[in-house]
């Protein structure tokens, strides 16, 4: 009887989206809902038992153990944010809610938690808000790993940044992660486009106008710089500036000075200036199209960011990353890529860095409505561009492509996936087979394969 | 010569929890199973990145911590720092394994939830306590 209605809890339990779990009055768990073990990752078998704090690791488990504090005050905790570091050891935030469990006698047994898991929510505040920090760039490249290394100096000096990298290559992101990690992250934060403004704009844009400087200054108007006052102002595509803005941008590197657009009245900049271009600004220099003395003024801290393809080893991190996030905006469950699709996107050249990657992903999420993402749902555009080859139309169904897509089908099955031999038999070449099979979309290995069979003892291949 | 130091996150008498969220580190230097220098430093105040700068350089080899989010063992792992999890693991009883070369009590980063060190599937392990 006691054990049909234990499963009967259970079942309720296991039917609400947020994570429950109760412990006993030494705080290890007795019950473990669906809910938590999806939030944790931790299976409900490896969970009960244990105390909470080896299972949930969160920040409040030290010093502000919300169950600590239901037990000893008898009153319930609600809605309190936090983060836990799951089993992959991701961080992940939440909102726990805590009460006692007593008897029927007012003996307390031990406490209730539940709680909510609030990625989705948060990754989109941060998107709205651009509150990144450094955690939030994925790498374990060395040279990404170098700068992290030298980001809290550069973060606490104040000085003037140069950020050098190609276009996608998360210049920005370093500038947010800089600024949110120095004693001014409490202060604005101001990004500039200058590629973006023209040259008669850009001075009213960042320093400000006051009344009747021009036709149409009906009223005073706030620059840039006097927005970003007490914090940092991020100037983008700095290699793009006119020389003649060239030469005003130079006094207020230097003296942290400068005067609206009609006014006489030299105004003070209390701002920390970090600029960043996709051009080699050096290179400018010597080709006269940058002013040495600017380059200079900018060039105190220079941060050098290298492309996609000279940091492989991010590709498959990055790739879970832009999974993990468009899962949560997208409320899809896909858990990856095929195979192919790593191996394809390991190749390729990557020519907008990190923000192709991501269109690459947001791209497959939209024709993706499986659980794995595969080479049909990657923009053809890429495909072509790499393998010189268009993907097969859907509608191209001649008998002569379905005759030899189903050959090939065929052939590797025969030889249990095995390229080499499957290529033998064919009578083609591998770099051929391997070509046609991208055409027809052929994805071979495991589906291929019968089940039950070592890949080195398939039949028929003499390799 | 056997030399070794340890960097210990702690938290009131054990070891914390979790990496990112520990006050204060102690320093321990053994030298053929003796300690040679023991000191304890404050972290108040600093982010888990100037946390793991300072651990680098007092010259610590070995880290022993609680839980630690990915971005942080990455960057450890870059420091030529190898993280041993040990987390709530009383200080004492820590510092004697590590006398006694009993390192191997406490589960490697790099082994966790692997071979004979699996536990359930855990991969946060606390043993020898």
């Amino acid at each position: 009887m006691k054990a049909k209605y234990s499963d009967f809890f259970q079942t309720i339990l296991d039917s609400v989206a947020d994570g429950i779990f109760t412990v006993d009055k030494n705080r290890r768990i007795t019950s473990f809902n669906r809910a938590a073990q999806r939030i944790t990752g931790f299976a409900r078998e490896e969970a009960i038992g244990k105390p909470c704090y080896e299972v949930f690791h969160a920040s409040i488990c030290q010093n502000a153990c919300a169950l600590e504090e239901a037990l000893k005050t008898g009153n319930e905790v609600i809605d309190r944010p936090l983060n836990i570091i799951n089993k992959e050891g991701k961080a992940v935030p939440i909102s726990v809610s805590a009460s006692v469990l007593s008897d029927g006698k007012g003996n307390v047994r031990g406490g209730v938690e539940t709680f909510r898991d609030l990625s989705a929510i948060e990754e989109l505040k941060k998107e709205i808000q651009k509150r990144y920090t450094f955690e939030d760039i994925v790498s374990k490249n060395r040279e990404i790993q170098k700068i992290f290394n030298m980001l809290p100096d550069v973060a606490e000096s104040d000085s003037t940044v140069l950020i050098e990298g190609p276009s996608g290559s998360g210049k920005e992101l370093f500038a947010r992660a800089i600024h949110n990690l120095s004693a001014r992250k409490e202060k604005p934060y101001v990004v500039v486009n200058c590629g973006a403004l023209p040259d008669n704009l850009i001075e009213s844009e960042l320093f400000g106008y006051v009344k009747g400087a021009f036709t149409d200054a009906h009223r005073d108007k706030q620059g840039r710089f006097a927005l970003a006052e007490g914090g940092t102002i991020f100037l983008d595509e700095i290699g793009d500036i006119s020389p003649l803005f060239q030469v005003k941008l130079l006094r207020i590197l230097q003296e942290k000075e400068y005067e609206p657009l009609g006014s006489t009245k030299t105004m003070k900049a209390d701002v920390r200036i970090m600029a960043a271009t996709n051009r080699n600004l050096a290179e400018q220099v010597r080709s006269g199209k940058f002013r040495q003395d600017l380059y200079y003024r900018f060039n105190i801290v220079r941060i050098e960011l290298p492309p996609l393809a000279r940091r492989r080893e991010d590709i498959p991190l990055l790739i879970e990353h832009f999974i993990s996030v468009f899962n949560l905006k997208r409320n899809k469950k896909i858990t990856g890529v095929s195979d192919n699709v790593m191996d394809f996107l390991m190749r390729y050249s990557f020519p907008g860095n990190i923000r192709e990657l991501e269109n690459i992903i947001e791209h497959a999420f939209v024709l993706c409505h499986e659980s794995v993402i595969e080479i049909k749902h990657l923009p053809s555009e890429i495909i072509e561009a790499f393998t010189g080859m268009r993907p097969l139309p859907k509608d191209d169904v001649s008998p002569l492509n379905v005759a030899e897509k189903t050959a090939i089908e065929e052939t590797l099955k025969k030889h249990s996936g095995m390229r080499a031999a499957a290529a033998r038999d064919l009578g083609i070449s591998t770099v051929t087979l391997w070509r046609k099979m991208k055409k027809f979309q052929i994805e071979f290995s495991s589906e291929l394969i019968p089940r039950g069979l070592p890949r080195g003892k398939r039949a028929n291949d003499k390799r | 010569m056997n030399k070794m130091k340890v960097a210990i996150a702690v938290f009131k008498e054990h070891v914390s929890l979790r990496f990112d969220c520990a006050e204060e580190v102690l320093f321990v230097e053994f030298e053929n199973g003796e300690i040679v220098s023991r000191k304890m430093a404050s972290m108040e105040g600093l982010n888990p990145l100037q946390k793991l700068r300072s651990i680098s350089t007092s010259g610590a080899t070995r880290l022993v911590c609680g839980a630690m989010p990915g971005f942080y063992r990455r960057m450890t792992d870059f420091l030529g720092i190898r993280i041993m999890h040990a987390e709530g693991m009383a200080i004492d009883i820590l510092i004697e394994h590590l006398k006694r070369g009993k390192s191997n009590l406490i589960v490697p980063c790099s082994q966790r939830g692997r071979g004979k060190h699996r536990r359930d599937g855990c991969p946060w392990m606390v043993t020898g306590g």
